[in-house]
C-alpha cells in the first residue's frame, strides 16, 4: 500500500498536453463579422460648424460633438474610449500652474520651471498661440491632453483626460484638431 | 527506501511546503506588477519548476539586473504536499476492519467513489441545462448532491476505520480539493462567443491561445483555412504549410501592441523607422508594447510581424503586421479588418486571432447558437447596467437539440460539458458576448467542501458523545 503511493508521481509527471499542430481544415463561407472599413483607416474629417461655441475645426470622424454644460462650452466623446475631452474658457492662463494642476489630477508630483518648459509645445492654430502638453502617470496610467489657446484676455482650455494608453493612442488626431482651429 | 518512506511522512516537510508555497504566491504575487496574470500562473504556479525573476522583490527603479532563480513551482509543491498527505495517512489510518465488514466496507467505497464521479460529471442530470430560478436553490442543490456522495463515503469509512471515519473522510476531502485543482490548471478551457442579434455562430475563441489562420477564399463553395498555432509563432522561425503555396517567416511575435493609428498622424521620426509592410500596416501605425500587468488588468493584443516567402523561387511576397486589434471579436465588432493578399492565381485572407475552436457536442456533432434578442435594461436615468440577458436558439442538428434558451447574469448555460456566462455586449446593445468555460472539475470544490463537512460533522459528533458519556460517568 505505502509504495504503491509512489507509483503516482511518475504517472502525475507524465501527464503531458497533446501538443498543437498546423491544422488545414474547410468551412462554409463566412460574412463578415463587422463594418469592413474601420473608422480608424478613415483619414476623412468633417468640419464642424462654430455652432455658437465660438470656433470651428477639423473633427475626427470617430469624435461625436455633445453639447456643452456647465462651465463645459463643448465636449467630444470619441469612439472606442473612455476619453472625456472638453472645452471651457477661462480669464487666467498661466502655463507653468497649469501644469502642475494637471500633473496633479493624474497623481504626478509637481514639476520645476524647465522641466514644465520641456513638456510643453507651443504651436500657431489660426494665428493663436496653443500651449499643448501630454502628460502620463505610468504607476496609475492615467494621464490628460491639454492645451491652453490664448485669447487674452480669456483663455480656452482643452482638456482630454483617460487612461494613458488610450490617449496615447488618440494624441496625433486631438493634436491635428487643435492645429486645425479656426476662431473667427 | 524506509528512509524516503519517512522523508515523504514527517510533517517536516508539510511545514517546509506551506513556507515555500507562501515565498511562491508573494513572488507571484509581486511578479503581477509588470506581467499579465496568465503569464504570471504559467511562470509561477503551473510548473514544476518556478524562475522567480529577482527584481520582482525590489521597488523598480532600482534597475535590478533580470535574473531568474529556480523555485518549486505550484505543481511541485502541491504534487509534494499530496504525497505527503498520501504517506501521512498510510502510516496513522490503518483499516481495522477484517473479513465481511472489509468487504462491505470496500463495495461501499467504490460505491461512493461512484456516486462522486456520477455527482462530477452530472449523470442522471438534463444535457441542456439553463435555469430562471433562483441562484441560491441550485448551489444549494449542488451542495446536496455533495452531501450524497459525502455520506455514502462515510458509511464506507466507518466500515473501514471504524472511529477514525470521521479525520480519514476529512483528509479525503482536502486530498480530493488538491488533486481537482491540479486537474483544473490542466484541463480547463476558457473561450467567448461573440453573437450580434440574428447571427449564428458556430465557434468559440479561445481566450489564451492565439493562431495565424490563413484562409484560400478561391473556392466559390467554402474556404480553406491554415491554422498555425502560437507556439510555433517564434521570432526568426519560418513555418511550412503544406497546403500553403508561400513560407511564413516570422520576423517579431509581439505578445503586446498598441491600438493602430493612421500613419500620416505618426511623428515623422517615428515614421522614417517604420517598417514598409504591405496591407493596413502601409498606412496604419501599430506598434509593439509591453505587456499589460495583471494588476492593471489591461488585455493584451499580441501582433505578429510576418513575411511571406515563395516557396518556388524564394521571393519575398510582401511583410504583414497582423495584430488581434484587426480581429473583429477582439474589439466587439467595432470593425472587421482581414489582410487579403493574392499569390499563384488564389486569393487569400488572413487572421491572427484567438485559437478558434468549433463547436461540438461530446456526441461529435456540430451545434450553433443563435442571439434571438439581447436585453440590456438599465436603472432608470442612469447609465448603470441593471440586468443583461440573452434570449438565444441552440440547436445540435445531430443529437435533436432546438432549444430555445436565456442566459444572464449568473445564470449560465450548461451544454456540452461547458458552461455559457453572460459576460459582455457589443456596442450599441447589438449582440452578446458569452464567456464559455470548460472545466470538467468544476463540481469538485462543491463535492470537497461537503466531503470535509461530513469529515468534520463526524469527528465533532463523535467527540461530543465520549465527553458526554465521561461527564455522565
Amino acid at each position: 500500500m505505502r509504495k504503491s503511493l509512489f507509483t503516482i508521481l511518475p504517472v502525475l509527471l507524465l501527464t503531458a498536453c497533446g501538443r498543437e499542430q498546423i491544422e488545414t481544415y474547410q468551412v462554409p463561407k463566412e460574412t463578415p463579422a463587422a463594418a469592413p472599413v474601420p473608422q480608424m483607416t478613415a483619414p476623412e474629417v468633417r468640419a464642424a460648424a462654430p455652432a455658437g461655441k465660438g470656433f470651428s475645426a477639423d473633427v475626427p470622424a470617430t469624435w461625436t460633438e455633445k453639447p456643452g454644460s456647465g462651465m463645459r462650452l463643448v465636449s467630444y466623446s470619441i469612439e472606442g474610449t473612455s476619453i472625456d475631452f472638453y472645452l471651457i474658457s477661462l480669464s487666467m492662463g498661466d502655463v507653468a500652474s497649469n501644469v502642475n494642476r494637471w500633473r496633479g489630477q493624474i497623481g504626478l508630483a509637481p514639476a520645476s520651471a524647465e522641466q514644465i518648459a520641456a513638456d510643453i509645445r507651443v504651436f500657431q492654430a489660426d494665428g493663436r498661440a496653443v500651449s499643448y502638453a501630454e502628460l502620463y502617470n505610468p504607476e496609475t496610467g492615467q494621464g490628460i491632453v491639454a492645451a491652453i489657446v490664448d485669447l487674452a484676455p480669456q483663455y480656452w482650455y482643452f482638456t482630454a483626460k483617460g487612461t494613458a494608453d488610450e490617449l496615447r493612442a488618440n494624441a496625433a488626431d486631438i493634436r491635428t484638431f487643435l492645429e486645425s482651429l479656426k476662431i473667427p | 527506501m524506509n528512509k524516503l518512506i519517512a522523508f515523504f511522512q514527517s510533517l517536516k516537510l508539510t511545514v517546509v511546503l506551506l513556507a515555500l508555497s507562501m515565498v511562491l504566491v508573494f513572488a507571484g504575487t509581486l511578479a503581477q506588477v509588470d506581467q499579465g496574470i496568465w503569464t504570471v500562473m504559467d511562470q509561477y504556479f503551473r510548473c514544476y519548476v518556478a524562475m522567480i525573476d529577482l527584481p520582482v522583490f525590489f521597488p523598480r527603479d532600482l534597475g535590478i539586473p533580470n535574473s531568474a532563480i529556480p523555485f518549486p513551482g505550484g505543481f511541485l509543491i502541491g504534487l509534494l504536499l499530496t504525497i505527503n498527505l498520501l504517506a501521512v495517512h498510510s502510516a496513522t489510518f490503518k483499516v481495522l476492519a477484517t473479513g465481511g465488514r472489509r468487504i462491505a466496507g470496500l463495495v461501499v467505497l467504490l460505491l461512493g467513489v461512484l456516486v462522486v464521479v456520477g455527482v462530477m460529471f452530472g449523470w442522471g442530470t438534463a444535457s441542456v441545462a439553463a435555469t430562471e430560478d433562483d441562484a441560491f436553490w441550485r448551489v444549494f442543490l449542488r451542495l446536496g448532491r455533495g452531501s450524497a456522495a459525502a455520506v455514502v463515503l462515510y458509511v464506507a469509512c466507518v466500515l473501514l476505520y471504524s472511529r477514525r471515519a470521521g479525520m480519514v473522510l476529512l483528509h479525503g476531502g482536502i486530498l480530493f480539493l488538491l488533486i481537482g485543482e491540479f486537474f483544473t490548471a490542466l484541463f480547463a478551457v476558457e473561450a467567448t462567443m461573440t453573437i450580434k442579434e440574428g447571427e449564428t455562430v458556430n465557434y468559440l475563441d479561445r481566450s489564451q491561445q492565439m493562431e495565424l489562420a490563413i484562409a484560400d477564399t478561391s473556392n466559390p463553395e467554402f474556404d480553406t483555412v491554415t491554422s498555425i498555432p502560437q507556439r510555433l509563432l517564434k521570432d526568426g522561425a519560418l513555418i511550412q504549410a503544406e497546403a500553403l503555396p508561400f513560407d511564413v517567416k516570422v520576423l517579431r511575435y509581439m505578445v503586446n501592441s498598441t491600438q493602430p493609428q493612421p500613419l500620416q498622424n505618426v511623428p515623422e521620426g517615428i515614421r522614417s523607422g517604420y517598417p514598409q509592410y504591405q496591407g493596413y500596416g502601409s498606412r496604419l501605425y501599430v506598434a509593439e508594447r509591453g505587456e499589460a500587468s495583471g494588476a492593471a488588468a489591461g488585455r493584451n493584443a499580441p501582433a505578429v510581424d510576418v513575411e511571406l516567402i515563395d516557396r518556388a523561387s524564394g521571393r519575398s511576397l510582401g511583410r504583414y503586421i497582423l495584430s488581434l486589434w484587426f480581429y473583429p471579436n477582439f474589439v466587439n465588432r467595432s470593425w472587421d479588418m482581414p489582410t487579403t493578399f493574392s499569390f499563384g492565381g488564389k486569393d487569400y485572407t488572413a487572421y491572427f486571432r484567438f485559437k478558434r475552436e468549433y463547436a461540438k457536442a461530446p456526441s461529435g456533432h456540430a451545434y450553433s447558437i443563435k442571439l434571438l434578442d439581447f436585453v440590456h435594461e438599465k436603472y432608470e436615468g442612469t447609465q448603470t447596467p441593471k440586468d443583461f440577458s440573452s434570449r438565444i436558439l441552440l440547436v445540435n442538428e445531430g443529437d435533436g437539440v432546438e432549444r430555445e434558451l436565456r442566459i444572464w447574469m449568473n445564470n449560465p448555460l450548461r451544454y456540452a460539458r461547458r458552461t455559457f456566462y453572460q459576460s459582455g455586449y457589443l456596442p450599441d446593445d447589438g449582440g452578446t458576448v458569452l464567456q464559455v468555460v470548460r472545466n470538467d472539475t468544476w463540481m469538485v470544490p462543491y463535492l470537497a467542501c461537503m466531503i470535509v463537512f461530513v469529515g468534520m460533522t463526524a469527528q465533532f459528533v463523535q467527540s461530543f458523545n465520549r465527553y458526554l458519556r465521561r461527564d455522565a460517568r
